[in-house]
């Protein structure tokens, strides 16, 4: 499997950087900042099967209506039409194969919902759930651990944010999947379930919902709202942070997320947290760079679904763009970027929530291709349906590092 | 070439030892499928479609399983896969992949012809179905699968389309797909259809599996995939279902040829200024 690249040795040392690498990850250590990734083959069946029970899992506890996605497919009332859709056809049976009679467990019994709805929940086709990026901001430059858990226990007494050290920003796909799994239960509970129809769906509805014929539904889109993942990391208790211990994995109790992301949190800025400038300049050499895949799904031959995560890391600043992207063929084309961005010494972190999507009728409508071939490559996408339609919807924010050296 | 396609029925009914197989990619995939199965014409080779539009040497696969067609034609059995279609071949990488090699589209013309005469199913032994895709609710019998006029482009719906497209899942019955068309359909739908026609066994492609099979519903259908590390990067097996004289089933498992013999370079990121 292909891995980061790194520059060369001298390079890296003239820059105080050091590379580590073991047998399937790569990381470099500079300015505080640790950034590690690793890229590995698909998960086996058996794997697969293992993510799959804790979403489910997940699910069966965070699903104040245990049924969750399930029943939102039950009620056909309750989902948005996007793009070329069919008008939803109601009157029959339409609870998908979710869950089946489990559909009805409650949060008391979250096993009987992993159990019933185990086999159907369907992930994407190419899951890379062993590939992960991870940004780690490690003690301060210059000061020992103890001296800063020292500080942000003081600061936590005096009713201070504790210091933002120690900390990592991570990017996996179990965090995505069950970002995935979020927005059913989210849409569900606000009454709409997003479900892309493919452009033949309309001639489908008319001529083939006979009897007994279920209406499986599910964000099959794999749409996701995940940004990445902000987690401080707990020391002693002899035993070893569950969050250190497996990048791929994800902590599934909502509680303990917020817990662990206390402090962390990001503030409305504006696009100068973003320094284009500096990103531009291809003075200063690239120290580390990846491209990760997470999943991507090529949506059973009606176009493509891939969220990657880049980054870059130079002697002044890091760099990274968590990417979705979408095509729907004949239907739309979404793209849903973050940005990350700090300047080594700085102390924040930027933030660019960027959301973009256009129609293929809006397409059509400013004279362009409506071929889907002339959309397959997401960088070329993301030039050319920048000005067409709505503007993108952008949101800037950063995060502080209190404690940070100034 | 046409002769070679044109037998007027669209079933194959093939006698063992047949190995069908997914899709090898590419040509040196291809060549490793038959070092692990055994050379062709010794051994019988059913393949199950989608030959085109993934990797970088879709046509040079076509063209190998054609030639080998030609010249052992009761050796080789082809059948129609979802791609092997003008309009997806259009989107996902066949038409552009003739355009850049021979500078003209004829080839990619004369290919969907081809296309359109491949059988849609064969059997092997009187009890081993192998379609593409799957099975259709407009189909109860095989003999409904003889009766289609197969030389056509891949329509959108109806049984040509279903046998082509559908897919396998956990539930009972049919059901529509979240997309808003094409089938799914459950272990029920299955057990009816093998018992109706007196089959031990549907074999088909369609899905990426990433030991390289996977069987379901009692190991009534099993899902095949000939193509390793699919993609360039996914790092999956591939897999041959093969069977004896006694038409014994087997699995042969094999990896993506090495490195050097692909003549690719290893996709490692080139650092790139990304904003």
């Amino acid at each position: 499997m292909p891995g980061a690249t790194v520059a060369e040795e001298a390079v890296l040392r003239r820059n105080g950087a050091s590379v580590e690498k073991s047998e399937d990850s790569t990381r470099i250590d500079l300015g505080g900042w640790q950034v590690c990734s690793r890229a590995r083959p698909i998960l086996s069946d058996q794997e697969r099967e293992a993510l799959t029970q804790r979403i489910a899992h997940f699910w069966s506890v965070h699903c104040t209506d245990a049924a969750s996605m399930m029943m939102a497919s039950h009620d056909t009332s309750n989902y948005s039409e996007v793009g070329a859709g069919c008008p939803s056809t109601t009157g029959q049976s339409t609870r998908s194969g979710i869950g089946e009679e489990g559909a009805s467990a409650s949060g008391d019994h979250p096993a009987d919902l992993s159990n019933a709805g185990h086999n159907f929940i369907p992930l994407p086709e190419i899951l890379f759930g062993k590939s992960f990026l991870e940004l780690r901001h490690s003690v301060i430059p210059g000061r020992s651990e103890e001296e800063v858990l020292g500080d942000s226990k003081e600061e936590m007494r005096s009713g201070a944010l504790p210091a933002t050290t120690d900390f990592w920003l991570r990017f996996n796909t179990t965090g995505a999947l069950i970002s995935w799994a979020e927005r059913h239960v989210d849409t569900n509970e606000k009454g709409k379930v997003e479900v892309i129809r493919v452009p033949e769906a309309s001639r489908w509805a008319a001529g083939h919902l006979g009897a007994g014929l279920r209406q499986v539904r599910y964000d099959w889109v794999f749409g996701t709202d995940y940004e990445g993942e902000l987690l401080r990391r707990v020391r002693g208790g002899g035993q070893r942070d569950k969050v250190e211990a497996d990048p791929c994995d994800t902590l599934l109790d909502v509680e303990e997320r917020k817990e662990r992301s206390a402090g962390l949190e990001w503030e409305v800025a504006d696009a100068s947290v973003i320094d284009r400038s500096l990103l531009q300049c291809r003075d200063q050499p690239i120290l580390f760079y990846d491209d990760v895949t997470l999943y991507e799904d090529e949506l059973h031959d009606h176009g493509v679904v891939s969220l990657n995560v880049k980054v870059r890391v130079m002697p002044t600043c890091w760099f990274v763009l968590l990417r979705y992207f979408l095509r729907v063929d004949g239907v739309l084309l979404r793209i849903r970027d973050t940005r990350y961005f700090h300047r080594m010494g700085h102390e924040w972190i930027g933030k660019e929530s960027r959301r973009k999507e256009v129609t293929f009728a809006q397409l059509a409508e400013e004279g362009l291709s409506t071929r889907t071939s002339e959309y397959r490559d997401v960088n070329a996408v993301v030039g050319m349906i920048d000005s067409i339609g709505p503007p993108a919807d952008v949101c800037y924010t950063r995060l502080v590092l209190h404690g940070a050296p100034s | 070439m046409y002769t070679t396609f044109s037998s007027p029925c669209h079933i194959l009914i093939l006698h063992p030892p047949d190995v069908p197989s997914a899709p090898p990619v590419p040509p040196y995939n291809a060549r490793q499928l038959f070092k692990v199965g055994g050379d062709c014409p010794e051994r019988n080779y059913l393949f199950l479609g989608d030959f085109v539009d993934r990797g970088y040497y879709s046509v040079e696969t076509f063209l190998l399983l054609l030639a080998l067609k030609v010249r052992y034609p009761e050796r080789i059995t082809l059948i129609r896969g979802n791609h092997e279609s003008r309009q997806i071949t259009q989107v996902y990488g066949f038409y552009d992949e003739c355009l850049r090699k021979y500078g003209s589209v004829n080839v990619w013309r004369y290919c969907t012809e081809i296309f359109d005469y491949l059988s849609l199913s064969a059997i092997i032994n009187d009890n081993i179905f192998c379609v593409h895709g799957g099975l259709s609710p407009s189909i109860n019998t095989i003999d409904q699968i003889r009766v289609i006029d197969r030389k056509q482009e891949v329509p959108h719906e109806g049984a040509m389309c279903d046998l082509m497209w559908s897919d396998p899942e956990d539930i009972s019955g049919w059901g529509l797909s979240p997309r808003g068309a094409g089938y799914q359909f459950g272990g029920d739908v299955v057990e009816k259809f093998n018992q109706t026609n007196d089959l031990r066994l549907i074999a088909r492609a369609h899905q990426l599996v990433m030991e390289g099979h996977k069987e379901m519903f009692d190991n009534k259908l099993v899902t095949i995939w000939s193509a390793p590390n699919y993609c360039y990067r996914c790092g999956n097996v591939a897999a041959i279902l093969e069977f004896d004289e006694r038409c014994v089933q087997s699995f042969k498992i094999f990896e993506a040829a090495p490195q050097e013999v692909r003549g690719i370079p290893q996709k490692n990121p080139a650092p790139d200024y990304f904003l």
